[in-house]
């Protein structure tokens, strides 16, 4: 062992720092690239989008016209939902249409359209960040030979990694079953797509109106009238709702009861979703490599292998775990507030 | 631990100016001496600056932390109407970006290591800032073709 000692300290031709400090280093440049690539892909295509969103907004917030734009489209809106609602007097007040234009008009799905919490995001900041605190201890604690506590502040950096990645589960989850996934999420409503919506919006609401005490009374007679429109106008000499309006009633409905089991419109939505899922997903990969490099050292403080010689090996791991940290810093900003 | 014990043989080998001529250039870029006992090592190497006290460590671990609690405030100002939304924008980043350094230079070292590595991350953050500029002209083209034909008036 007292090899290894000299080993770490001995000089080699070229640089001023040891060979594994050089590599990972050069590691991180490359991952620096990798992520930067990632990040500028999204901030692209959240920014880029040449076309409006949606006919009934179109141009809005592009330029100092953006509030004419506004209440234009908010005149239309309101129209809209007026003349959808001849048969019934459930027409939304100023502010909801207000509140539906400015959902509608976002180049991009705001945090919470596409179920992003934001306390949820901030929670596994400070975890990433404790986890970053405890690596630098282990660090402090095995250059001055103390292996007991190198090795409790591994395991703490390890399960910190792991509530981590928990947390991540859940949040998938939730994507998951809301069906937000590059794909799944009906961001554009022409052709064949609006025809899927209105099949699958009256099915929603079909299956809500039988397990009718699941949701709140409101809700529930919500849901009925949504639905007996949808199906009724035919027969009272109305032209049917088009998908794009039935889309705004939907997120009308959202607004107002968020947790109905119905399929909202998010503009962008599967570029978001595509976006994302890249971007946490390479993450959480990082995250996992980092587990389970812990896990090694943790092997190795079982079999009381490690020892003073590899802090080395402690302060590359931290390296790159500090690195991994650094991503989700600027991940977290970027997906969950702004 | 076979690999290791040839490398040291063959470094044994080295003519002796060379090896003290690296020498002198370590200690000019503030390494220690090559060769060090186990326990000289790991003082040694703490004094060097392999890692700066605990204290420090805390206060930097709770600058992080309370950093977290800022744009997580500045969020909620934004959502309350009380900042716009550029203001929050360049707020959150620049808390970000001040998060990113703190870990880099104390956590990661950089404190000590940046004029031994500096050479491989300026050129990758140059190269990182790039990517975006070059990407810039699609987004505001974009715009600009928007503004060209929906928003001019009838």
């Amino acid at each position: 062992m007292a090899h290894a000692v000299q080993e770490e300290k001995r000089l080699h031709m070229g640089l001023p720092i040891p060979n594994g400090k050089l590599a990972m280093w050069l590691f991180l440049v490359t991952e620096i690239m990798f992520f930067t690539a990632l990040i500028g892909t999204y901030i692209v295509l959240r920014n880029g989008q040449p076309i409006p969103v949606h006919d009934l907004v179109a141009g809005m917030d592009q330029d100092g016209n953006g509030e004419i734009a506004r209440s234009e489209a908010r005149g239309e809106i309101a129209d809209l939902f007026e003349h959808g609602d001849q048969d019934n007097n459930g027409s939304l007040s100023e502010h909801e249409v207000g509140q539906i234009a400015s959902v509608l008009s976002l180049p991009w799905p705001s945090p919470h359209q596409v179920h992003l919490i934001e306390w949820i995001g901030a929670l596994n900041t400070f975890v990433l960040i404790c986890s970053s605190f405890s690596v630098v201890l282990a660090h402090h604690a095995i250059t001055h030979g103390d292996v007991k506590k190198t090795t409790i502040y591994i395991t703490i950096t390890l399960a910190l990694g792991a509530v981590f990645l928990v947390v991540k589960a859940f949040e998938y989850n939730s994507k998951f079953s809301h069906h937000i996934l590059p794909g799944y999420v009906f961001d554009r409503l022409d052709g064949s797509r609006g025809a899927q919506y209105l099949a699958k919006v009256q099915a929603e609401l079909t299956e809500i109106k039988e397990h009718a005490d699941h949701v709140s009374a409101e809700a529930a007679a919500d849901c009925d009238k949504l639905l007996r429109e949808l199906t009724a106008r035919e027969k009272e000499g109305l032209r049917s709702l088009t998908p794009e309006e039935l889309g705004l009633r939907v997120n009308a409905l959202l607004e107002k009861h968020p947790d109905l089991h119905l399929t909202p419109v998010i503009p962008w939505g599967n570029m978001w979703a595509s976006c994302y899922f890249a971007m946490t997903g390479f993450h959480a990969l990082h995250v996992l490599g980092g587990l389970v490099v812990f896990a090694i050292i943790l092997l190795m403080a079982f079999f009381g292998t490690l020892g003073a010689q590899h802090a080395g090996l402690i302060e590359l791991t931290g390296l790159y775990w500090h690195f991994v940290d650094i991503v989700w810093i600027f991940l977290f900003p970027l997906l969950y507030l702004v | 631990m076979s690999e290791e014990k040839r490398e040291e043989s063959q470094e044994e080998t080295k003519p002796q100016e060379e090896e003290k001529a690296e020498a002198e250039a370590h200690t000019e870029h503030g390494d220690e001496k090559p060769v060090e006992d186990k326990e000289a090592h790991a003082s040694s190497s703490h004094a060097e600056g392999h890692g700066p006290a605990v204290g420090v460590y805390t206060a930097i671990f709770a600058a992080l932390s309370v950093f977290t609690l800022l744009s997580f405030a500045f969020n909620g100002a934004m959502q309350s109407g009380m900042i716009s939304a550029m203001t929050s924008f360049a707020l959150i980043m620049g808390v970000a970006v001040i998060k990113a350094c703190l870990v880099a230079i104390v956590f990661m070292h950089l404190m000590f290591d940046w004029k031994r590595v500096y050479f491989m991350i300026i050129p990758a953050i140059v190269l990182g800032l790039l990517i975006l500029i070059v990407l810039l002209p699609d987004i505001v083209l974009g715009w600009k073709s928007v503004a060209a034909h929906e928003l001019t008036p009838p």
